[in-house]
């Protein structure tokens, strides 16, 4: 009795384990590769809305604030700029090889070159004429 | 400061010394007797500082330690004795400087360490307060947005 | 029965054998039907030693007394919550609660995360598994439950076991360690994400995210398991004391001071991106501390090296440790390129900075305790004397340490982070601060001159107040904004970020809790042998014996005595401290009597008989301010949970990218 129940046992949780089939495979989650990046960004939002209610409430001094705040937009700025840069190469991956050589972006007025086409240059603000869309 | 360390140890040591004394305290020098033998009902204390109650050993032993004092043996005499009878294992040693040396040279290497943290990490102040920075001129306007999504 | 519970438990070894080679092949050549078996090995790893355990326990709750352990650990007599509160009361069955705790953890972790993770879940199941493995190893080879009793290879049984230690007998023990257990196991969940992660070389902070929730609610666990060892010790051990420094008591703070540190250092990466491999090495830390705890409280190693070698369990667990620390150690310093650190620190006076300290006190503390338990021991390793190690030493060391954490505690959370400037911190500091230097001058006008007291008491004021008005200036904010009153302001504000501010509740049962242990400085206590008719004053209380009885039951003999207790003449009713001598185990334990109010509790114990057997001899203790102790508890208790429930307000703009891109992406991966 008991050694059938252990022979049971056994070949039941050998049974469970080995018998993988195919669609027991979970539904590969959708991976952004963006996901590290969004969640920096969401960290310095959050820290962001701490700082300004921290202000609001009376912690910090005016001087504080400011210098931190313009800290937190400008470390903001990197990461969008990270964004930007992951998105051009994803997107460009294909574009790139055909049009290897006028990738770059540059303003007419002062030279400062882009990763994508842009109406006003970022850099002097003025409008830019660019060819490709 | 000193008469709060005292009261500390004497409600430690007294509360779990008297759980087995009958009717009297024991005294403090029976204690600091009773503090360099080890206990050998099982437990990991001291005599003084054994927790049992109604023990089988320390109990006795330190009756036995008020008995030898009153007829006037020394501290170092009392403790032969116990040595004598149980053998060599029931001495314990009074703790020696490396028992104060190590946790308070601890917390001095971590203040080194805090101390190189803050240098190897620390930003300099003229990276801080450059003037407008291109990337952040280029995101303003969303950052803006965003911000003023928060509440 | 004994058949097929060792049979499970051998299975379940190998079994985890078999899920950790699975996972970390199926990892390494990204084969997802070997990481998906690997994940079913876990599952039926769960399933062979919950059968195990409950084959244990039902022979426990039966009286099968063939079984050793059954008749070490139980009796007819004891209750049923203490029949199966008998599986983690020796070491064979504590070991396999040990191990069925883990196997748990993992089921659910394998199951919460089927879907997420997918490079790191495999490595993690490794980690996991090779834990489970090596406990699974002690509980079929060295410390296995089912051994039978016999006589010439014939299996019998004794009439009645020894019963459960009757210093176990008592409810809050039955659950204090299944809590402190529940904490040891659960770290080696985030632990094993950190090494996951680390191996994988994941981006962000994907690791921390995934197990926060995890930590905090191992870090409450293992939190209300130290507690419940208190509360235990003051009630039925009968010397008056919450905390005695006791190693197995250490053992249990050791991973909690670690613990503590990490849930702090966390912040510093997930805010700013430092302190990366700092925050892998306390996990880790914390981690080999529980397994230390473990080893410890199992060997005997604290009692002696000698008892140490003769354990053999010992060697299982500092191989364990020896080969875990190695190999987590290289791994640290094979990918410190990937733990670079992202941020700087802008300035020297800023919240970083109140975190770097932070750290330094918790961990100096866990140095300190973990030298003071095994300092008995090395020094007779060394020197070949044994050292003791009083309650002085460690007082004398610890409240310097806590008052210091203490005030850590209410200044960390005044520092803005990143940088702040003497005009905010004068905003933050100067009412508490006045405020609590007025609490000293009146209390050395009041007649206290104690340093330390003195100090603590003013370190006291100082947090709460700064607790305080960080909800209330926050709640002011949200009320005027808002039109709501004061009161659901402040529940507002709390929902809205409520990791903060319970955290910050956190630090109030703190406070609550240091009031409690300053109160020690205050203690009276007074011994006398009495007979019926006797009194004794003990404080401001007087105390007589109207009645002294004695009997017994089946389970143990008693002595008790009844107390009426007056003050000032007010009558307060009666107290009855007990003694009880258990049959079985020829062990005596106490049932204190206490009339705990929040100024002071009055704790009577029953010490035992005069030597003639006439009188009863009685100690009376006065604890001022005890009572805060388990209040303060309660609060972190309640803290915690507050940190648990999910914040109001989502971060909306997380997820905001472009679908096309990530089509492109998918496709690109192929």
């Amino acid at each position: 009795m008991i050694i059938a129940l252990a022979c049971v046992i056994a070949i039941a949780v050998i049974a469970f384990i080995l018998g993988v089939r195919a669609k027991d495979l979970p539904e590969p989650e959708p991976l952004s590769p963006f996901l590290h990046l969004d969640e920096r960004k969401a960290a310095i939002y959050e820290n962001l809305r701490d700082l300004q209610f921290e202000y609001r409430v009376g912690k910090l001094s005016d001087q504080d604030y400011q210098s931190t705040k313009k800290d937190l937009q400008r470390e903001l700025a990197s990461v969008l700029a990270e964004v930007d840069a992951l998105k051009a190469r994803l997107n460009g991956a294909e574009q790139v090889v055909v049009q290897a050589a006028v990738n770059d972006f540059v303003c007419a007025s002062c030279g400062a070159k882009f990763e994508k086409p842009l109406k006003f240059c970022g850099e002097c603000g003025k409008p830019m004429k660019v060819a490709q869309a | 400061m000193r008469r709060f360390k005292t009261s500390l140890l004497a409600i430690v040591v007294a509360a779990s010394a008297l759980a087995q004394t009958a009717s009297e305290k024991p005294s403090v020098d029976v204690r600091r007797v009773g503090a360099r033998l080890a206990c050998q009902c099982g437990c990991k204390d001291s005599v003084a500082t054994c927790s049992m109650l109604e023990c089988s050993f320390s109990k006795p032993a330190k009756e036995r330690i008020a008995q030898m004092q009153a007829v006037g043996m020394s501290d170092e005499q009392i403790i032969q004795a116990f040595v004598r009878d149980y053998g060599p294992g029931i001495y314990l040693a009074t703790p020696n400087a490396w028992g104060w040396i190590v946790p308070y040279a601890s917390v001095l290497l971590g203040l080194a360490m805090i101390w190189l943290f803050v240098k190897r990490f620390r930003k300099p102040k003229a990276l801080a307060e450059i003037g407008p920075d291109p990337a952040l001129e280029k995101y303003k306007d969303q950052i803006e947005k965003d911000l003023a999504k928060l509440e | 029965m004994e058949n097929l519970g060792s049979l499970a438990i051998l299975l379940a070894f190998c079994v985890a054998l078999y899920a950790t080679v699975a996972s970390v092949i199926g990892g390494v050549r990204r084969k997802p039907f070997l990481v998906v078996s690997g994940q079913r090995a876990v599952y039926s790893v769960w399933v062979l030693i919950t059968l195990a355990s409950g084959i244990l326990v039902y022979s426990l709750i039966t009286g099968d007394f063939r079984f050793a352990y059954v008749a070490e650990h139980s009796n007819r007599s004891m209750p049923m919550l203490y029949k199966f509160a008998a599986w983690w009361g020796g070491q064979e069955g504590s070991l396999l609660f040990w191990s069925w705790l883990l196997s748990t953890y993992a089921a659910v972790v394998v199951f919460t995360n089927r879907r997420k993770h997918r490079d790191m879940m495999p490595y993690v199941v490794g980690v996991l598994t090779t834990v489970q493995a090596f406990f699974l190893v002690l509980n079929n080879f060295i410390a296995n439950p089912f051994q039978m009793l016999a006589t010439d290879k014939l299996i019998v049984a004794v009439p009645d076991g020894n019963g459960l230690s009757p210093l176990l007998q008592y409810p809050a023990m039955a659950i204090h360690p299944p809590m402190l257990y529940l904490g040891y196991v659960g770290f080696a969940v985030p632990f094993a994400f950190a090494i996951g992660s680390l191996i994988t070389r994941q981006p962000g902070d994907g690791w921390i995210h995934t197990t926060r929730r995890w930590t905090l609610v191992t870090w409450l666990f293992q939190s209300t398991g130290v507690l419940l060892g208190a509360a235990w010790a003051y009630h039925v051990l009968g010397w008056g004391g919450y905390w005695g420094w006791d190693p197995v008591e250490n053992a249990s703070l050791l991973p909690w001071l670690s613990g503590t540190a990490f849930l702090h250092s966390v912040m510093m990466q997930e805010k700013k991106g430092m302190m990366k491999v700092w925050n892998i090495v306390l996990i880790s830390a914390t981690f080999f501390l529980c397994i230390l705890g473990t080893f410890m409280t199992r060997s005997g190693f604290v009692e002696s090296v000698h008892a140490f070698a003769r354990s053999d369990i010992g060697k299982y667990f500092v191989t364990f440790l020896a080969v875990g620390i190695a190999a987590t150690i290289y791994l640290i310093l094979d990918r410190l390129d990937y733990l670079k650190s992202e941020a700087q620190l802008e300035s020297v006076i800023s919240r970083e900075s109140s975190f770097l300290f932070n750290n330094l006190i918790l961990l100096a503390s866990c140095f300190a305790v973990l030298w003071g338990t095994l300092f008995p021991t090395i020094s007779e390793a060394v020197s070949g004397n044994r050292i003791s190690l009083d309650a002085e030493w460690y007082n004398r060391l610890m409240v310097p340490i806590g008052l210091f954490l203490l005030f850590l505690t209410g200044v960390g959370p005044l520092f803005a982070w990143r940088r702040t400037s003497l005009d905010s911190l004068r905003r933050n500091f100067q009412w508490p601060g006045i405020a609590s230097l007025v609490l000293v001058g009146a209390l050395v006008a009041a007649g206290v001159r104690q340093f330390y007291p003195l100090i603590s008491f003013g370190f006291c004021l100082f947090v709460a107040l700064t607790v305080i008005m960080e909800f209330y200036k926050g709640a002011r904010s949200i009320a005027a904004k808002n039109d709501m009153n004061l009161l659901r302001a402040t529940v507002e504000l709390t929902h809205r970020n409520t990791r903060r501010y319970g955290g910050y509740l956190v630090h109030m049962g703190i406070v609550l809790m240091f009031i409690g242990f300053t109160g020690h400085a205050f203690n009276q206590s007074e011994v006398k042998e009495l007979n019926k008719g006797d009194t004794m004053r003990v404080g401001a209380y007087d105390l007589k014996m109207v009645d002294l009885q004695q009997g017994e039951n089946e389970n143990y003999q008693w002595h008790r005595a009844t107390m009426q207790v007056s003050k000032n003449g007010d009558p307060l009713g009666a107290l009855e401290p007990e003694k009880r001598f258990y049959k079985a185990s020829r062990q005596g334990t106490s049932e204190v009597g206490v009339r705990s109010r929040l100024n002071e509790d009055l704790y009577l114990n029953f010490g035992g008989m005069s030597d003639d057997n006439q009188r009863a001899v009685i100690q009376a203790y006065v604890f001022p301010l005890v009572s805060w102790i388990w209040i303060g508890g309660l609060v972190l208790i309640g803290g915690t949970l507050v940190c648990l429930v999910p914040s109001k307000i989502k971060m909306q703009y997380a997820r905001t990218e472009v679908v096309g891109v990530m089509k492109k992406h998918a496709t690109l991966q192929n």
